[in-house]
């Protein structure tokens, strides 16, 4: 039975130093240990917060990169396209224009051409009537000196105007 | 009661249901015991009382203490 | 009384003779020893080694510190003696007095430790035992470690834990989300933490000091039990909330005469509870502590040291056990005490489960 009879000395002592023990622990152990402790935890909480909110904004900041870069691409595309048509419409235009000049020159030349052709005819038909005129003057001159002939002509254009 | 909280291991919980239910019996039994030395009456009136609510009250803390599923 | 120690004595025998069947090395020599010792001191018939007194002596209290007995002299570390007498007042004394002799000195008388006074008036006895010595010392160590552990943490803030800061942060930090959190309640367990984690490190450590050759039985004696275990009861009845005592004294839910058999029955339950608590440490520590004993008081009880060759593996594999065990209890004390707490405390919600 003594095995199960708690002594009185022992409680006491117990309960003293227990009681002891529970204080000074918990002041001086179990505070200090605690509120590191959750402190650290709390301090590794924020890093590791920290730690994902920088790693969302670097996927944020990349897929804007990667957007800019796209939009980019297409742009340039865009404005490659744009240069080409222009490129090819100037070309075009210019070839166009180029052509009608070309045409117009000819035109020009083939006008310039017909004109000078038509001077030219009317000149050698001027020179032809000049030359015409004064051969028949050198003739008439040559007829007319004599009466008889004169009269002849006269008559010869008289008979021809009366023809006609 | 101990160990209402769902997240309690329950081995913890039926041990300390194993023990107490024990415990209970025991002392209740040791209780009727005493009682009938002190009062030193002829049938042991007190040995079979307290055996016998200590025996109930042990099975009622035991059937509260299981979960109601 | 000597019939029932007789009556212990053959219990143990018949299960020292039951282990011996699977029998075993000689790595406790330092134990053997004492046990040997043991028997030859505290019952002055040198020759005869009773192993059931043995073992009791080593699992009780006692007001020196024995350690070992040599030949005839005893090597033991005498303590103070402090005793109360209304009649007398307060004397103190060392051990050493009443180990010698007839155990009297003084007009005080030490028999089976027990001390009675000669002119008959009660004896209060407040002495420094071997209990309350061992007591003192894991005090020291206790406060020790953990103020290492403090000022590691001070050195280090914030930093990763080292040496023995890192050795005690995972109890730490399992006592207080694994226990309080979890069985008392976000709310409510802060204020219960120092309660649990000293209860907790100092059973546990109680329980390894005792483990040790030569030392004593903290934790398997029943007075450090029950004032573990009447803490623990203060604590839960002092804040117990409303719906604790409801739950006692008028149960929702069940009719008004039978409360008259169902508030008896609570109150049971109610003082049941730390009662289980106290009974369960000391029975789980000195039943440990007996099968150890047990175990190698075969070889004393043969006179055969062969049979160490096969009682010593037992005893060690035993002894890994009870390691194991020593945390085990500290750990299931901690956890009953914080689920106590934890029913003491809560607020109504749980109104209709039952």
């Amino acid at each position: 039975m003594d095995l199960i009879t708690p002594s009185l000395g022992l409680i006491f002592w117990q309960l003293v130093f227990f009681l002891l023990l529970v204080f000074v622990l918990g002041k001086y152990a179990w505070r200090p240990i605690l509120s590191s402790l959750s402190e650290r935890e709390k301090s590794i909480e924020d890093a590791i917060e920290l730690a994902k909110n920088t790693r969302n904004e670097m996927a944020q900041l990349k897929a804007d990169n990667d957007r800019a870069k796209a939009d980019a691409l297409i742009e340039r595309d865009a404005i490659l396209k744009q240069a080409r048509q222009t490129a090819e419409k100037m070309i075009a235009t210019a070839k166009n224009e180029a052509a009608q000049e070309a045409k117009a020159e000819i035109e020009k030349a083939r006008k310039a051409f017909r004109e000078e052709q038509a001077a030219a005819v009317s000149k050698l038909k001027n020179e032809t009537a000049k030359i015409a005129v004064e051969i028949a003057e050198k003739v008439l001159r040559r007829e007319l000196s004599d009466k008889n002939a004169q009269e002849a002509l006269v008559n010869d254009w008289l008979q021809d105007a009366k023809l006609n | 009661m101990a160990g209402q909280d769902p997240q309690s291991n329950p081995y913890i919980r039926y041990t300390g249901i194993a023990m107490q239910m024990l415990v209970t019996i025991g002392v209740g039994v040791f209780l009727g015991l005493k009682l009938d030395e002190w009062m030193e009456t002829k049938t042991p009136w007190f040995t079979i009382g307290c055996s016998l609510f200590f025996i109930m009250a042990a099975l009622i803390s035991l059937i509260r203490s299981l979960p109601k599923t | 009384m000597s019939r029932n120690r007789s009556y212990k004595a053959l219990a143990i025998s018949i299960l020292t003779l039951v282990f011996s069947v699977f029998s075993s090395p000689a790595t406790f020599a330092q134990h053997e020893h004492e046990g040997h010792a043991e028997a030859t001191h505290s019952h002055g018939e040198a020759e005869e080694f009773n192993p059931g007194q043995t073992i009791l002596h080593h699992v009780a209290d006692e007001h020196q510190w024995h350690l070992a007995t040599i030949g005839e002299s005893h090597l033991a570390i005498p303590l103070p003696v402090i005793l109360y007498t209304p009649t007398r007042g307060v004397h103190v004394y060392s051990s050493k007095e009443f180990y010698h002799g007839s155990g009297e000195h003084d007009g005080f008388t030490l028999h089976h430790e027990h001390f009675t006074s000669e002119d008959g008036s009660t004896v209060y006895d407040f002495s420094i035992t071997k209990n309350v010595a061992s007591l003192i010392i894991s005090v020291i160590l206790l406060i020790t470690i953990f103020f290492a552990v403090r000022n590691g943490y001070a050195k280090r803030q914030g930093k990763a834990p080292k040496g023995i800061q890192s050795a005690m942060e995972p109890f730490v930090i399992f006592i207080r989300d694994e226990v309080a959190k979890n069985y008392i309640g976000e709310k409510h367990y802060r204020r219960f933490l120092p309660y649990l984690l000293t209860v907790f490190f100092f059973i546990w450590i109680n329980n390894l000091l005792g483990l040790l050759p030569g030392a004593a039985n903290v934790t398997g004696n029943i007075a450090v039990t029950l004032t573990l275990a009447v803490l623990t009861f203060i604590i839960v009845n002092f804040n117990g909330r409303k719906t604790y005592w409801t739950h006692i004294f008028a149960m929702p839910g069940v009719p008004k005469w039978m409360l008259i058999v169902m508030t008896p029955v609570e109150i049971v339950g109610m003082m049941m509870k730390p009662f289980s608590l106290m009974v369960r440490l000391f029975a789980n520590v000195t039943a440990g502590h007996i099968i150890l004993l047990s175990l190698l008081s075969l070889i004393f009880i043969f006179k055969s040291a062969a049979l160490s060759v096969i009682v010593g593996p037992f005893t060690v594999f035993m002894t890994m056990i009870e390691l194991l065990v020593a945390v085990l209890q500290a750990y299931i004390f901690t956890v009953l005490t914080a689920s106590y707490i934890g029913a003491a405390v809560e607020e109504h919600h749980h109104d209709d489960h039952h």
